[in-house]
């Protein structure tokens, strides 16, 4: 299959050309602008570059230069011009292995091109749906008709939801938003035609081809067709939870992450594109049980950028050098000295013991080398181990394994309950919120406040922060402050009767507590302080601030 | 009553008897035993008043240096861990930690790494291939920087100012090697496991201490013991073979350097707790004593030899005497006061256990008080056997011992250390 480029910036004015190379089975790219045409060429092989010039544009010669200069293999460069132009074009002429009026007839052009009509597919564009029309947008710009599957139409009006959305060039995923809602832009299925925009789209094709799109579209039609099923009230939704699950749902695949290497995190999530911020948000929907998670790794992350791009070395438990090296001990079985290699070896190779002065001759007769040692060439320490030390390659700075942050990675599933919410009414609606048992943590506080008051009992609302960004945390190691701050929240919760309601966010708690004032609590802080600490070696950095009745009643 | 009658009529005939007749049926007694028990009241009252003069903690040499402790250890997965967590809670803990693991099959070497990474251990080195005490606690302290270097075993533990205590005696320049008391942690698991108790408090630590008073300490024990690293370093560390602790604690001697005993420095350990396990340590421990004052250092005794001095001379010829001598005389007095004695064999053995019986009992209390240490009292019912355990069971397995040392040389081929070690021990 011939594979040709075309690069047009008003890709209507060339779209019977398209469509007659199409015809004929090439597999086509179509792009626009210049930084486009230099990616797709140093991206992609193509046989044929046909380079349909603008009138009057002195870019075109730069475009040909930059093709010229920086295309993989060796494609023959066609210019498309107008005759009426022709003589800007001298230049031109040099660059391009040919060049042809734009007047002409599109079988000519293709003929030029260098292929051969092939009967079998010359019939028509395959038919996508004979029932329905699907309707797709096409972005950035849209597509010639011609080169379009028979069935589908091309959205010409922005505020609509189309079935599918084209990409031909990746900037066109900037201009999704712009097109429709956010809730619509996360659930329509997206096809790249650029091969560049893999990490946005649900079907990616090498090269735009009649046949092959609409064999890709007919793959999509069962998202489609759920997309179709969701409540009209969805599409207005401004509720990342409700995206989320609308997303999975009508693609009926879990929210798993990928490595990426070119990302500070190594890990991303295909979602992460169409919903900014998923993970917080799928694990506000496992709180919840919508949806429910399984571990897929644990990565380190330097404490300082936050990066996962580290380097592991072994490294003196001493001085943190990396320059260690491991050295044979031996044991001098006739005197009983043991120690390193470099204490036995002599200039000339031969080894002599330190201690009885006796060469050492015979491997297991005379000595034996039961293990080693790393000996550090910075501060000669000597040890049978090496600690483990990571250097960031985004920060440069380096970190002990033990100081080094971990960060598990989940893949993510929609659970009975997260499907059916999926196409029920959109979850901002119902008030459901963030909070373990459903609600957010403003409706729990909320609640609380209602019913003391209601109630006319007092209550009051202790709030403990950990010092989980500051020097404590530092100082603990990353570890340690895991294990600590999980016992901190066990003793906690025994600490205060069963019916207490405690707000968990991460380090910090919020604990409701009723039939008490403000001020007692306050009196009671040492207490409870020592109470929660006197069992934790690490410093947390705790703060405690007691929120009274009249602050609470700011909830209600 | 018959029996009782004749017991009192027995005793009622000593009375009668002149002196020199008393002495000759309970001459072995009045040699070997009561000598021993007459050094052991000085130096109990030493022990006293060395505590009544000092008050408060242990005073550390003015210019300490460095401390390093040492542990070797082959298959001690169980209490490596828990011995080096105890040392931290040390009142002296400014010292560093180097274990070493003696070509374990077990996970201690994988500990051992751990707690360096955790930071209670500051080096590790792990030997695949055993090869016995002595060179994995040369490659410790090889690998040490202390000053002061202190041997201990991973089984044991500590009582809080331990380390303290045993570097005081550094505050003597002269002093090359100091020795701890070790006691027994579990005294309550057996009646042998009792008995030893008794023995490491009013025989060991009593007799070390008796010997510290005449300058003829001879024996820094491997389970908890400080070198300083100057003399370590001058008679070359350990050497292999049997008895490691023993070889290095006479070498220092020989070389000139003074021993000395903390008796505050107390260590625990684990005792045999069956007869069969008792016997066979006593074997191997008296086997390396032969082995090493007589037959790699009987040099030490040549009087016509430059660097012959008297003092060693003093504690070889206690060890021969009262050791070796009366265990091999032991079984030919008992034979021939049967033979002579006839009925009154019976009423001399018998008076002379319950006279050091007594001996025992007033050396035990003596012991206890001097330690200040109450736990002790517990296993004073086990007095009533612990004379017999010594006189009669220890006394044979000695002579066993020896015999078997002396005509089929056994410590060469000896497990405790592996046969390629063995096979290149000096013989002399």
């Amino acid at each position: 299959m011939a594979r040709v480029l075309v690069v047009a910036q008003d890709a209507t004015a060339i779209a019977p050309v398209c469509a007659e190379l199409m015809r004929r089975g090439a597999a086509l790219g179509v792009v626009n602008d210049i930084r486009a045409t230099t990616e797709a060429v140093q991206a992609t092989t193509y046989d044929t570059i046909l380079v349909h010039a603008r009138e009057g544009a002195p870019e075109t010669l730069l475009l040909l230069q930059l093709i010229k200069a920086q295309a993989l293999g060796s494609p023959k460069i066609l210019l498309l011009i107008n005759p009426e132009t022709a003589s800007a074009y001298t230049h031109g002429a040099q660059l391009a292995d040919a060049m042809l009026a734009s007047t002409i007839s599109p079988q000519r052009i293709a003929d030029v091109v260098g292929i051969e009509a092939e009967p079998e597919v010359a019939l028509s564009l395959p038919a996508v749906m004979a029932e329905q029309r699907q309707m797709v947008l096409c972005l950035p710009a849209p597509m010639p008709e011609e080169l379009l599957p028979e069935g589908v139409r091309q959205q010409r009006e922005r505020g609509q939801t189309p079935d599918l959305i084209l990409l031909t060039d990746p900037s066109g995923i900037n201009l999704i938003n712009s097109w429709m809602s956010a809730a619509a832009a996360a659930v329509v299925p997206i096809i790249d035609a650029s091969g560049r925009a893999r990490h946005r789209a649900d079907a990616t094709m090498s090269a735009l081809t009649g046949r092959g799109l609409a064999e890709t579209i007919r793959e999509l039609e069962p998202v489609m067709d759920r997309v179709k099923q969701l409540p009209e009230s969805y599409f207005k939704t401004r509720d990342a939870r409700s995206m989320l699950l609308a997303r999975l749902a009508v693609r009926e695949r879990k929210m798993a992450p990928v490595r990426d290497a070119n990302l500070k995190a190594t890990m991303r999530f295909f979602d992460e594109s169409a919903i900014a911020g998923v993970t917080p948000v799928a694990e506000s929907l496992v709180r919840t049980g919508h949806m429910s998670r399984t571990f897929y790794d644990r990565l380190h992350c330097c404490p300082g950028c936050q990066s996962s791009r580290l380097s592991v070395r072994e490294e003196c438990s001493s001085c943190r050098s990396a320059n260690v090296t491991e050295e044979p001990i031996i044991h001098h079985l006739r005197c009983g000295y043991q120690g390193p290699e470099h204490d036995f070896k002599l200039a000339d190779g031969s080894m002599k013991c330190p201690k009885c002065t006796h060469v050492l001759e015979h491997f297991s007769v005379d000595y034996d080398k039961p293990g080693s040692l790393f000996v550090c060439g910075d501060c000669d320490n000597t040890t049978g181990d090496t600690a483990i030390g990571f250097v960031c390659l985004d920060c440069e700075t380096q970190h002990d394994a033990e100081k080094v942050k971990t960060r598990t990675i989940y893949t993510y599933e929609l659970t009975e309950n997260g499907r059916e919410t999926a196409y029920a009414t959109p979850m901002d609606e119902r008030g459901n919120g963030d909070g373990a048992d459903g609600a957010s943590v403003r409706d729990r506080i909320r609640r609380f406040a209602v019913a003391n008051t209601s109630a006319g009992q007092p209550h009051a609302v202790l709030m403990i922060r950990l010092d989980a960004q500051g020097e404590a945390r530092k100082a603990a190691g990353e570890r340690i402050w895991r294990d600590s701050v999980a016992l901190y929240g066990s003793i906690l919760r025994e600490l205060f009767s069963p019916t207490t309601d405690i707000i968990e966010l991460g380090e910090t708690w919020l604990v409701c507590v009723a039939n008490e004032t403000r001020e007692k609590i306050e009196t009671s802080l040492p207490d409870i302080r020592t109470e929660l600490e006197k069992n934790i070696a690490a410093p947390l950095g705790a703060r405690y601030d007691v929120l009274g009745a009249d602050q609470l009643a700011a909830f209600i | 009553m018959g029996g009782f009658s004749s017991l009192e009529n027995a005793f009622g005939v000593l009375t009668y008897m002149p002196l020199w007749q008393i002495i000759v049926m309970y001459w072995f007694a009045l040699v070997f035993e009561v000598p021993r028990y007459a050094m052991a009241f000085p130096a109990i009252v030493a022990m006293y008043l060395k505590d009544r003069a000092r008050k408060g903690p242990p005073v550390l040499p003015p210019r300490l240096g460095k401390v390093s402790i040492l542990i070797a250890g082959h298959n001690e997965a169980d209490a490596i861990e828990r011995g080096v967590k105890s040392l931290k809670t040390q009142s002296f803990n400014d010292f560093e930690i180097v274990c070493v693991s003696d070509g374990s099959t077990d996970e201690t070497f994988e500990i051992m790494k751990r707690l360096q990474r955790e930071g209670l251990v500051h080096k590790v080195a792990g030997c695949q291939i055993r090869g016995g005490k002595s060179s994995a606690i040369n490659l410790a302290a090889r690998l040490s920087s202390g000053d002061i270097m202190i041997v201990i075993d991973c089984d044991c533990t500590f009582e809080h100012h331990a380390i303290a205590e045993i570097l005081a005696p550094f505050c003597d320049p002269q002093v090359a090697g100091v020795s701890a008391s070790v006691l027994v942690k579990n005294g309550e698991d057996s009646i042998i496991a009792s008995l030893q108790h008794i023995e490491y408090l009013s025989g060991m630590t009593l007799g070390k201490a008796q010997l510290d008073m005449f300058g003829q300490l001879t024996m820094i024990s491997g389970a908890f013991g400080a070198f300083r690293r100057e003399a370590w370093t001058r008679v070359n560390g350990m050497d292999p073979g049997p008895g490691e602790d023993l070889d290095i604690s006479l070498r220092l001697r020989n070389a000139g350097y003074k021993l000395a005993f903390a008796h505050r420095a107390v260590a625990y350990t684990d005792a045999p707790t069956a007869l069969f396990n008792l016997l066979r340590q006593r074997n191997r421990w008296e086997r390396d004593s032969v082995w090493l004052r007589f037959r790699k250092y009987p040099w030490v005794m040549n009087p016509f030899r430059a660097d012959f001095r008297w003092r060693e001379l003093v504690h070889n010829f206690d060890f021969l005497f009262f050791t070796v001598l009366a265990s091999v005389i032991f079984p030919f007095y008992m034979v021939s006061s049967a033979l002579m004695l006839g009925n009154a064999f019976w009423m001399v053995m018998l008076s002379s256990t319950l006279g050091l019986l007594l001996l025992d009992a007033f050396v035990f209390v003596c012991a206890v008080v001097a330690t200040g240490n109450n736990i002790h009292w517990k296993f004073f019912p086990y007095i009533l056997l612990y004379g017999s355990f010594q006189s009669y069971l220890m006394r044979l397995a000695r002579l066993y011992s020896f015999i078997d040392e002396w005509i089929f040389s056994t410590s060469r081929t000896d497990t405790f250390a592996p046969p390629k070690v063995n096979a290149w021990i000096r013989w002399k």
